[in-house]
């Protein structure tokens, strides 16, 4: 594997992906963080169009069985799409099989990482009111690269840290699976697409 | 309110939730949008600093529908700079009241209509123009499918963010009846059969045209279980770890 992977075109990459990824919640809601726009993305960026827009696809329908409602944050399909691609696309060249549940681990880590960003921003709050007690302003740029800045980083470390162990660590599994678990999971990704449409169909019908 | 100051709320309800936490939500962020408002009403210090102490309550919405309370929010401080100082405690208890109202009855109708309708919409018809543009021969046709993507949700959500400001402000506390006659449950109801419609044509074609064709009694039965286990409360995380788990058993059998 190429030294340049890990020192250039992953990093670079893994910013790419926190960048999109915090349009999620923390900047914008362009839906530029959509599974279905990150993967072709990446994709498309590794040379792998049609395998990118796959498990965008999926991804997309997977994170569409719940809301970001209230305090409730769901999979994060963005850092899915985008490890999968990568341990896909990249030079660890997974088959997509063994891609899409590495990337669907990477999206649930990434959960915990918004939770310990969101408990501890409630000291912004308090930090505010302090200033304006003292009758300063609230100093906003501040404010927003530890909240929103602080996030996109650990996001990218994630997305870095991820790609780069599960890469080895998925590809050493995968030799020591029986054949027929090998066999298992590409089947359960070849029907990955009717799951895709199921869960589309199922939350259109259902309205949530 | 001007154009001047409509463009620079809009700009800064980007960043609505920026700062969002657990305890209170959305609080900071919407003072950061606010806060160009509060500046021009309250020229004094004081009394700019009084206002913005008030809106680091707690406060959570739809992140599109959130400019429709900023409008109604800024209305309501305009008037309760120009109230007399004795009336004013009633008028800020009141603006709370309606704020929190406001932010509830605004979040139902932002999440059915954008999260429960026009996202898995979007996304439908993406994948269905994925299909039809590749068959057509058509280039680029991931590309145009995402870009039709971002355009189809992009364009309503941007609106209601742009226009949210100027009819909040212009409606006030009648912005609940005011916005009933919009039948925003109706378009949702209509967004979702466009994309239920666009589902199910990609899953037909899928199955049966060529050069897609994937029909096997396997490919109808997962996406009718799909449909049903999904319909059964199962989450798509157990449904796709049975999939393995059926898919090995097959292998297993098969080798044997």
């Amino acid at each position: 594997m190429s030294i340049g992977w890990h020192l250039l075109t992953l990093p670079a990459l893994s910013v790419c992906a926190a960048a999109m990824e915090a349009d999620a919640v923390c900047v914008g809601q362009w839906m530029l963080s959509r599974p279905i726009i990150v993967g072709p993305l990446f994709g498309a960026a590794l040379g792998a169009p049609f395998a990118g827009a796959a498990l965008g696809a999926v991804f997309e329908a997977i994170s569409l069985e719940a809301a970001p409602v209230g305090s409730f944050i769901p999979m994060n399909g963005a850092v899915a799409a985008a490890c999968a691609v990568m341990l896909s696309a990249g030079p660890d060249m997974l088959p997509p099989a063994a891609a899409l549940p590495a990337g669907w681990a990477a999206g649930l880590a990434a959960t915990r990482v918004e939770k310990i960003f969101r408990d501890h921003r409630a000291r912004l709050s308090a930090e505010a009111a302090a200033l304006l007690e003292e009758g300063r302003g609230v100093p906003w740029s501040s404010f927003l690269i530890r909240s929103a800045g602080g996030y996109a980083a650990a996001v990218a470390a994630l997305i870095y840290l991820a790609v780069a162990a599960l890469g080895p660590a998925v590809g050493g599994l995968l030799d020591l699976l029986p054949a027929a678990a090998r066999m298992g999971m590409t089947t359960a990704f070849n029907w990955a697409p009717w799951l895709a449409l199921g869960i589309l169909m199922h939350s259109l019908a259902r309205g949530k | 309110m001007d154009r001047r100051l409509q463009s620079r709320i809009f700009t800064r309800s980007f960043l609505m939730q920026a700062c969002w936490s657990f305890e209170r939500m959305q609080n900071l962020g919407f003072l950061f949008a606010i806060e160009p408002w509060l500046d021009r009403i309250y020229p004094e210090p004081e009394r700019r600093r009084a206002a913005a102490a008030r809106h680091l309550e707690f406060f959570n919405t739809q992140p599109y529908m959130a400019s429709w309370t900023l409008g109604v929010v800024g209305a309501l401080e305009e008037r309760l700079a120009r109230s007399p100082e004795q009336d004013r405690p009633t008028a800020e208890a009141r603006l709370g009241a309606l704020k929190k109202a406001m932010a509830s009855a605004l979040a139902a109708v932002g999440d059915t209509l954008f999260w429960g309708a026009l996202r898995p919409a979007c996304a439908a018809v993406a994948i269905a123009a994925w299909g039809l543009f590749w068959t057509a021969g058509l280039p680029h046709p991931i590309l145009a499918g995402c870009l039709l993507y971002l355009a189809l949700f992009n364009i309503p959500a941007l609106w209601t963010r742009w226009q949210g400001i100027r009819l909040g402000y212009l409606w006030q506390e009648s912005l609940s009846a005011e916005l009933g006659r919009y039948r925003w449950q109706r378009a949702a109801v209509w967004i979702r059969i466009a994309g239920l419609s666009a589902a199910v044509l990609t899953a037909l074609a899928a199955l049966l045209v060529p050069p897609w064709g994937a029909f096997s009694r396997w490919s109808v039965a997962v996406l009718g279980a799909c449909v049903a286990l999904k319909a059964a409360g199962v989450s798509a995380g157990r449904i796709y770890l049975g999939l393995i788990a059926l898919g090995t058993v097959l292998a297993a059998a098969d080798a044997a």
